[in-house]
């Protein structure tokens, strides 16, 4: 079955048929065959001028077979190869033994929102004017600022083959728009960033001058802090580090294989009632909406966290096998070259009702945190994070008053998001990958600095 | 090929123009639990052309190896579009013309181990954790190594093949009790050979040991110690503290970042010595030529604690009046080369490990790492583990150390440096611009450092 979804103008580079047709002959009793082609055009600005303008054209295929109940998987950016098959099959013969079975044919949602027009027709020229205005912009704040910019677009494909019949293909289109200040003082540097992505051309370049203009402001003056418990606003971009633990812990392999503190828990309250979190392929223009996972597998929005409630897990066709149920559409390969494991989509979260100005405004003495450092490092399973506040400001009064640096948060973000959690902003944003978050108040938060 | 390339290279209408082909293979093996979950082989054909016009650069990278006269075209094409809309000065640093074919040279050649002699040898290590017993419950492996054979021809008349290997690897012993999960890693990592996945049975026994000892262990106090750190982190530090910043790329076009990095300013004690090397034999950082094909070495970032020298490549060399280090490296062909590390380290010092603990009242003793990161003078690294130093001697495991400082303060306040020197290899890898992992080593020795602020509880 194909999804009738617009054809763009990337041609295929492999021909999943020959390959599915290869695997059986070569003895397999199923075959899985996936191909992902891009093309990405990036225009780089660097210290306030352009740099370079790129093209950058890559094709993968990945084959996985089951044969004498193994699993055989390989990959290959050799175009057209269909060698790759003999190496799964190579594969196979060392490989784990086969648990599960590749997706079966099945309809896949119509109509999503994930390939734009005016992306794939955006002009080389007017990325450049983007890029220009940004640079131009940031280098009016002050003497002595640099701006960078990147502004890119991508223009690929994702195809799914499988031998019981599965035959998926999507369009995607996206562009991805990066800007930058620094300013470097003798024994102070700041750097700000911010960034904007979509699968539709939505970008508002107005809005990210503006974010990085105010972004700079505060940054401009440093303010000494002590160390304590202190309210802290996590900005989106922050937040994404809050909500990685929780997403470590609903990947369907890990509670599998037991690394899950979460694996008996489905149904309890974790947290608190205000806080619901979603894997949302279907998200209009979401920079990972798809209607099929990498395994070909039809995706559907569901909830994560409901009202502090945890409602399942992130399940692939292989974790979904083996904890007897069906996989949710969430088989991702984090690179075309890796195996399918349980990812996230889009990632969302419920936003509150409370202006972020209020947030701000009902804060005596506290932190803004925009941006955290080094807080992906660390044992995700545990809940804790810890980061340097890379981009961060005191809060007094209700009012953001400068800079703090060398200061660190600490959260355990399984404790903090069902005691400590505030009202949320009214306000989303979108973090990289493809998460899109409120802005995340979490009261006592530690906060170390110097003595 | 090697005429064809130089014949595509030479005498276009560019101040300069390279080529790049790489092949690759790479067969990756992994568990999880005591299931086998991953044994694949892959392959990769890719290629780029980068050009150079008035400063301005152009770049293409394909898998279709067809068309190269187009695609050499295009690059051209891009950077003239770059000159056009801003006219500069094409300046890079003068390199050796090199014409060199460079064959690997392996310990234990693992192409000539079979997939299932592999196999074997890492379904042992993960039995071995997971028969180690509670609270050890489960156990990761994963294992890669990776044989590129790369073509680079520049408009300059070098040509140069090499052969690489890169190999990394580690095992990671869970421990899971009432809810708690806890875990610690022993990785591994070679550019010559398959040897260094032999032999780790005590150290993979002391990963579980410590995974084990951190299930009921308490999360650190907030607050500022004096910090020993071992070699695997110091080894992350000095990558993080220094060597991002030492990237000439961040300096090149920034004069007040060139004066906080003038040579010769002070940045730690005489005692300190920071060097990037490329020609560490057996480490993944090695490589003979970088990937403007330009000779590699040794390079000191810190002598006796001045700054003396930076990671360049040739065009943040020409900019800054400086030579070639041979610092310009691309994670594969779809990138172009930039400003990176190879193997970084911190010479030896004299103290032994007992000098550096005794007369510290309350510090922590930080050891293993899951990593670091950087931006500008600040930056952070995170221990596997950490043990608390009270009057003196080790005390109690504790958890959850991250340490952070900044480049200004953090070099000073290293008072001791330890006798001992370690290497740290691991799978993963170094990541900048969205190049990620590149392979980079880190060698160090025990290194004391006062005044580190630390996240975690607070008191």
């Amino acid at each position: 079955m194909t999804a009738s979804i617009t054809r763009g103008r990337t041609a295929f580079a492999f021909d999943s048929g020959a390959l599915l047709a290869k695997a059986r002959k070569l003895g397999c009793d199923q075959a899985e065959v996936y191909e992902t082609g891009v093309v990405t055009t990036p225009v780089n600005f660097e210290n306030n001028h352009l740099k370079s303008v790129e093209t950058a054209e890559t094709a993968v295929v990945a084959v996985r077979v089951l044969k004498d109940g193994r699993v055989g998987f390989a990959t290959s950016s050799r175009a057209g190869d269909e060698g790759v098959v003999d190496m799964a099959v190579r594969a196979s013969e060392f490989g784990p033994e086969a648990t599960f079975e590749f997706a079966a044919p099945s309809p896949v949602p119509e109509g999503l929102a994930l390939y734009d027009e005016t992306v794939a027709d955006w002009p080389q020229e007017k990325m450049l004017a983007v890029g220009q205005e940004i640079v131009d912009h940031v280098r009016s704040l002050e003497d002595g600022v640099l701006g960078g910019a990147m502004v890119e677009k991508y223009i690929g494909y994702t195809r799914v083959a499988t031998s019981s019949g599965q035959e998926v293909c999507a369009d995607g289109t996206a562009y991805l728009a990066l800007a930058s200040a620094e300013l470097v003082e003798p024994d102070n540097m700041i750097q700000v960033w911010r960034y904007s992505a979509s699968r539709r051309l939505d970008l508002d370049v107005g809005a990210m001058k503006a974010d990085l203009t105010r972004l700079y402001r505060h940054s401009r003056h440093n303010v000494p802090f002590r160390g304590g418990r202190y309210p802290v606003i996590f900005a989106p971009l922050a937040g994404a580090d809050l909500i990685s633990p929780m997403m470590a812990c609903v990947d369907g392999m890990a509670v599998v294989k037991g690394e899950s503190p979460w694996r008996e828990r489905t149904g309890e309250k974790l947290f608190a009632d205000h806080f619901s979190l979603y894997d949302d392929p279907s998200l209009p223009w979401g920079i990972r909406t798809t209607p099929f996972d990498d395994e070909g597998t039809p995706t559907t929005r569901r909830p994560v966290i409901e009202k502090g409630v945890l409602r399942g897990f992130l399940l692939d066709l292989r974790s979904g096998k083996a904890l007897g149920q069906a996989s949710t559409g969430n088989g991702y390969r984090q690179v075309p070259q890796s195996l399918p494991a349980p990812r996230a989509s889009n990632v969302v979260a419920e936003p509150g009702a409370t202006p972020l100005a209020d947030l701000i405004g009902g804060i005596k003495e506290g932190v803004f945190v925009e941006r955290l450092m080094g807080a992906w490092a660390g044992n995700p399973y545990a809940g804790q994070v810890s980061g340097n506040v890379h981009i961060g400001f005191k809060i007094e009064n209700g009012e953001i008053v400068g800079r703090v640096k060398d200061c660190m948060v600490t959260v355990n973000v399984f404790e903090a998001f069902r005691d400590s959690l505030l009202a949320l902003s009214r306000e989303t944003q979108s973090a990289p990958p493809a998460a899109v978050l409120p802005y995340i108040p979490l009261d006592a938060v530690s906060v170390s600095t110097k003595a | 090929m090697e005429a064809y390339l130089e014949q595509l290279v030479s005498g276009q209408p560019a101040d300069y123009v390279e080529i790049r082909l790489e092949e690759t293979e790479t067969t990756t093996i992994q568990f999880r639990g005591p299931a086998l979950d991953n044994l694949a082989e892959s392959a990769v054909l890719g290629g780029c052309v980068r050009a150079l016009v008035k400063g301005g650069w152009g770049f293409v990278s394909f898998n279709r190896l067809e068309d190269l006269e187009k695609k050499v075209a295009l690059a051209i094409e891009q950077a003239r579009l770059v000159a056009d809309r801003q006219p500069g000065e094409s300046r890079l640093a003068p390199a050796p013309v090199v014409r060199d074919k460079v064959a690997a040279v392996l310990d234990e050649d693992p192409r000539r181990l079979t997939l299932a002699a592999k196999k074997e040898v890492l379904e042992g290590y993960n039995r071995r954790v997971l028969e180690f017993g509670p609270p050890i419950v489960s156990s990761r492996v994963v294992y890669f190594d990776k044989f590129t054979r790369l073509r680079f021809a520049n408009s300059e008349g070098t040509y140069i093949e090499q052969e690489k290997m890169d190999l990394g690897g580690a095992v990671v012993a869970i421990a899971h009790r009432a809810g708690d999960t806890q875990m610690l890693s022993r990785g591994f990592g070679s550019s010559n050979g398959f040897r260094v996945v032999r032999g780790l049975e005590a150290d993979i026994d002391d990963a579980c040991r410590r995974a084990a000892a951190l299930i009921d262990a308490p999360v650190v106090e907030a607050g500022e110690y004096t910090v020993v750190v071992d070699p695997l982190l110091a080894g992350v530090f000095v990558h993080e503290a220094f060597g991002h910043l030492s990237e000439a790329d961040n300096v090149y076009e920034n004069p007040s970042l060139q004066q906080v990095m003038t040579l010769g300013r002070e940045f730690g004690g005489p005692h300190l010595n920071i060097f990037d090397s490329g020609d560490l034999p057996g480490v993944r950082g090695y490589l003979k030529y970088d990937d403007e094909g330009v000779p590699t070495g040794k390079t000191y970032l810190i002598k006796e604690g001045k700054l003396v020298g930076r990671l360049h490549s040739r065009e943040t060399a020409g900019r800054m009046g400086e030579g070639v280090t041979g610092n310009a490296r691309a994670i594969d062909y779809r990138f172009p080369p930039i400003c990176r590390m190879r193997t970084t380290g911190i010479e030896p010092g004299e103290a032994p490990f007992e000098e550096m603990i005794k007369d510290i009242k309350l510090g922590v003793y930080a050891r293993s790492s899951y990593g670091g990161e950087t931006a500008g003078e600040m930056f952070t690294f995170t221990a596997g583990d950490a043990v608390m130093i009270r009057d003196g001697k080790l005390a109690e495991v504790v958890r959850n150390v991250t340490l952070t400082g900044n480049v200004f303060e953090t070099l000073k306040n290293i008072d001791m440096i330890g006798s001992d020197f370690s290497t740290r290899d691991s799978a993963g890898g170094c990541g900048k611009a969205r190049q990620a992992p590149l392979a980079t080593s880190m060698v160090s020795p025990h290194i004391r450092i006062r005044k580190v602020v630390m996240g975690g509880k607070a008191r």
